[in-house]
């Protein structure tokens, strides 16, 4: 059931008005059995994988807990529930996600050095959101083996932190001193958050399916004939790229973020107009913030961060990006993705750009110039879908770089016609203001909920009949599925 | 107070935003469908004679056209592409409002056969469910016709899914008032007049059945009208088509064996009958009837019904006052829609009604009926032959029912010298007057061989 369904929107205010019914005792129960029926919608067999999770690093959490003391045998019998816990987990991530990659790349290992190796063809169909809620049940374990979080001895409750439907399939990914924490707490009905809430998800929506989906018909028509289409074809694709890619997962964290919020939960934020950044560091500090942060705690400071010198901590960021661009694909292009944000940022490090004050504007929108290339860059290996389609169509670029396509009609013919098109580069550039404001410091939420309520009503409308005639939904697409679902 | 404000805004906005969607539905929707059909649930005047069935019916049968000559309550609920499944839950729906005594239905929805998973069907379906209010059978019916596609279910009871992608490709006629596009209760009119080869004719029982998803449909149909005590009339409209497909379409042929209510009839196989002729009454590119062909069509129908059910006739009496201003309004649409023209064989086309008098001035009929069109659009009409073998200039003119032929005529001669010499047009190849005998408006056009001077 994807946000911008027709089902999710019949099932989010059913399942919103029953929660606000019942009893606050019993009100976690209903959110608990309305999760796992929103992730069962897609396979109701994924839900073993979702419990199996949910047993194993709640098993972890209830064993941790019994070994309290500080002797070594304690610490010993802790290290291995944890190492347990961990293993077990990642290991059904492992299957799912790269158990075809690992057989692929032994397969093409043995048959370069001539050596007969008959490995089984398989094909596993990746149950959606199991990076998302892997990671977020081990942050979870980690927390108790650390002491950071109290253990939750209540394992539904403990369930519906896992599963929680409006982060499950594509995150937030969540701590357990905030969510946890959360759930342990019955929420209300608040005419605030309702209201902060409902212009979350419609700015999600718009993101989603104004800005992203449309420009996504472009970008899907440029890489899906890289042939046919070369040079100024991909520079305008993987520029619309960068902008479907922040659409499509921002918006899907807006709204996740905006239906939590009105049944009365704060998730964390995951975009913080990540390209007004003047640095790819500072890049990754505001995109994907929940999996950077994650990343940061649990692999980049227990390598020890930047406390062991200066090449250990740039080995440290290398390791980070490359396991972040395995996480985001069993793919090689992934993990050139991963490396080349990497080595931007070491390369920075070197420089000294990210610990560098920026004293003019006009220095800033030059560095956040480059570090929009920079990033975009990168964004060809990611969507290519392969190393040697994204090396093909980069060389493409060099080769026949027609540069004249820009200036004709011809733009117009990649999928989606003058006027839509307009209106997606109209979207785009109303996204990149309102990120100006929130980089200049502007809290526009709360800015508009400080005006008057007809204003307020009038931007709404404004926003919400945007959506529904300029946003590519309804009879005719397919509801676009969000791309970070496949991570 | 703090809280019941507050209750009240969420309330106010719900409303608000709802009455939004609302209304960027209707305004993104295309009106065509639902106007023609709320239209016919609005009418007060019984329908004595339904015409259903594909495009080839709707600009095929004119109910204006069957209503002033013979005084016929009609309506024409066809659409596009229509299935015969689409057209039996017309039907239903139709007669809740109306139940009339005669139906007719073309046949072409026999070629369809088993094509219940055509891709086209979801499209085509919006022509008929689009005008249909929400209701127990509208949701019965788009779940049967599109049962295996539960998909598309919402496009039909939530119109913005299926058509806000519209907002690109609005005209303005989509911010006008929609009826005006609509007096012709329900008749529609092609343009790009056409000379279409003429088919292969096979006799009405030369037939080839076949058990499948039309043929069921075509059935239900009749036993639908049988209950309601409607006569049916399953009618082929000529269009230039293969043997083969003629004995698909002469399907209706075994219904009419089978069902005392239902009569099949070949029109093609009656075309001298009709003064049906292909050089002259087919359009868009030659595959539907132009409006000639469709005032022959509906004259015979007329003719044929009138010889055997007594009709009321709405023009007299208590209904005469209603009659007038409706024909009023459809001589004023027509106005529109000759305006539209691009040709003056598409022009004259839409003039050879009884609602006008008019006069025709060629310059040059060697040029101007080249390709024999407009000598047979006039020989018709005049039942002359002096049209068609004129070569230099020709004078046509019906003066309410006062026709007058002459070839190799100057123009000061004729009524454009006498009363229109200043609006005639030396240099034009063909100069129309035309005049409406109800309103006395006259509108004069001059005309090359490329278009409208």
């Amino acid at each position: 059931m994807l946000f911008n369904s027709f089902s999710f929107l019949i099932f989010f205010p059913a399942v919103a008005l029953v929660y606000f019914i019942l009893p606050k005792k019993i009100r976690w129960v209903w959110l608990l059995v309305s999760s796992y029926y929103f992730y069962m919608s897609w396979n109701a067999l994924y839900a073993l994988l979702l419990f199996s999770s949910t047993l194993i690093t709640w098993l972890a959490g209830i064993l941790m807990s019994r070994f309290t003391g500080k002797d070594p045998g304690s610490l010993r019998k802790k290290k291995a529930v944890i190492a347990a816990g961990i293993v077990l987990n990642l290991g059904i991530l492992a299957y799912f996600k790269y158990f075809s990659f690992l057989l692929n790349n032994i397969s093409s290992i043995t048959s370069r050095f001539n050596i007969p190796l008959n490995l089984p063809q398989v094909d596993i169909v990746l149950p959606v959101g199991i990076s998302f809620y892997t990671f977020q049940a081990l942050g979870y374990a980690i927390d108790v083996y650390r002491g950071d979080t109290p253990v939750e001895k209540n394992f539904f409750r403990y369930a519906l932190f896992v599963s929680f439907f409006p982060q499950l399939v594509a995150g937030p990914i969540e701590r357990s001193g905030s969510l946890l924490k959360q759930v342990n707490e019955s929420t209300s009905l608040s005419y605030e958050n309702l209201r902060r809430g409902f212009m979350m998800t419609l700015c999600g929506y718009f993101l989603k399916v104004v800005m992203a989906d449309n420009i996504a018909v472009v970008v899907d028509t440029v890489f899906g004939e890289p042939e046919k289409y070369t040079g100024a074809y991909v520079v305008l694709a993987t520029v619309l790229f960068a902008f479907q890619i922040y659409g499509d997962f921002g918006g899907y964290s807006l709204i996740a973020r905006g239906v939590a919020k009105m049944l009365g939960f704060n998730l964390m934020g995951n975009f913080d107009a990540p390209y007004m950044s003047a640095s790819v560091s500072e890049f990754w500090r505001r995109w994907h913030v929940s999996l950077n942060k994650w990343f940061r705690d649990y692999v980049y400071i227990p390598l020890g961060g930047n406390r062991k010198g200066t090449v250990r901590k740039y080995l440290n960021v290398m390791a980070v990006f490359l396991l972040s661009g395995l996480w985001h694909g069993a793919s090689w292009n992934f993990v050139i993705w991963g490396g080349l944000n990497g080595i931007f940022q070491v390369f920075e490090g070197i420089l000294g750009i990210g610990s560098k004050k920026i004293k003019t504007d006009g220095q800033r929108i030059f560095r956040v110039i480059v570090t929009f290339v920079l990033v975009d860059f990168t964004w060809l290996f990611f969507r290519a879908g392969s190393t040697a389609k994204a090396l093909s169509m980069l060389s493409g670029v060099f080769t026949d770089p027609n540069l004249w396509v820009l200036f004709t009609d011809d733009i117009f013919t990649l999928g989606l016609e003058m006027k839509p098109f307009i209106a997606m580069v109209c979207a785009i550039f109303a996204v990149l203001i309102l990120d100006i404001f929130k980089v200049k410091g502007m809290d526009l939420y709360l800015w508009l909920e400080r005006q008057g309520f007809l204003f307020r009503l009038t931007v709404y409308a404004l926003v919400l009949g945007a959506i529904l005639t300029f946003g590519a939904w309804g009879g005719g697409f397919n509801e676009n599925t969000f791309l970070y679902f496949q991570f | 107070m703090d809280k019941f404000k507050k209750v009240l805004k969420c309330i106010i906005t719900v409303a608000a935003l709802a009455l939004l969607t609302c209304f960027l539905s209707y305004f993104y929707m295309s009106k065509n469908g639902p106007i023609h059909r709320k239209r016919f649930y609005e009418q007060k005047k019984p329908v004595d004679v339904l015409f259903m069935g594909t495009s080839h019916a709707y600009g095929g049968y004119q109910p204006m056209e069957l209503y002033e000559k013979y005084g016929i309550s009609a309506f024409n609920l066809a659409t596009a592409g229509e299935r015969f499944a689409v057209n039996y839950y017309s039907l239903l729906d139709a007669f809740e409002y109306h139940v009339p005594r005669v139906c007719v239905i073309d046949c072409h929805g026999f070629e369809y056969g088993n094509e219940k998973n055509d891709p086209e069907v979801p499209t085509r379906c919006h022509g008929i469910f689009d005008g249909m209010p929400m209701s127990a059978l509208k949701i019965r019916a788009v779940k049967d016709v599109l049962s295996d596609r539960p998909e598309t279910w919402p496009e039909y009871f939530f119109p913005l899914y299926y058509y806000h992608n519209r907002w690109s490709e609005l005209e303005r006629q989509d911010f006008e008032d929609p009826a005006v596009n609509c007096y012709g209760k329900g008749g529609r009119i092609f343009y790009g007049m056409a000379n279409a080869p003429e088919p292969e004719l096979v006799a009405e029982d030369d037939y080839v059945w076949e058990d499948d998803y039309s043929t069921e449909y075509a059935e239900k149909i009749v036993q639908l009208c049988r209950e309601k005590g409607v006569d049916v009339y399953y009618m082929c409209i000529p269009f230039p088509c293969d043997a083969k497909a003629q004995r698909v379409l002469n399907r209706a042929k075994r219904l009419e064996e089978k069902y005392d209510n239902c009569t099949y009839i070949n029109l093609m196989n009656h075309a001298d009958e009709i003064g049906f002729d292909y050089g002259c009454c087919m359009s868009d590119m030659g595959s539907h009837v132009s409006f000639t062909g469709a005032t022959r069509l509906t004259d015979y129908i007329g003719e044929y019904l009138k010889e055997r059910y007594d009709f009321t006739d709405y023009r007299t009496g208590a209904d005469a006052a209603e009659w007038e201003q409706e024909y009023t309004d459809y001589t004023a649409y027509m106005d529109r829609l000759r305006e539209k023209c691009e040709t003056y064989q598409d022009y004259l086309d839409k003039v050879f009604t009884p609602a006008y008098s008019y006069a025709v001035y060629v310059s040059d009929m060697k040029t101007a009926n080249s390709d024999k069109m407009l000598g047979k659009l006039i020989k018709k009409e005049g039942e002359r032959d002096l049209a068609e073998s004129a070569e230099g200039s020709y004078y046509f003119s019906n003066l309410n029912g006062d026709i007058c032929e002459e070839s190799g005529i100057e123009a000061k001669d004729t009524v454009f010298g006498a009363e229109y010499a200043g609006s005639y047009n030396p240099e034009a190849l063909v100069n129309i007057v035309l005049y409406n005998n109800r309103t006395g408006e006259t509108k004069v056009s001059s005309w090359s061989a490329e278009g409208r001077l």
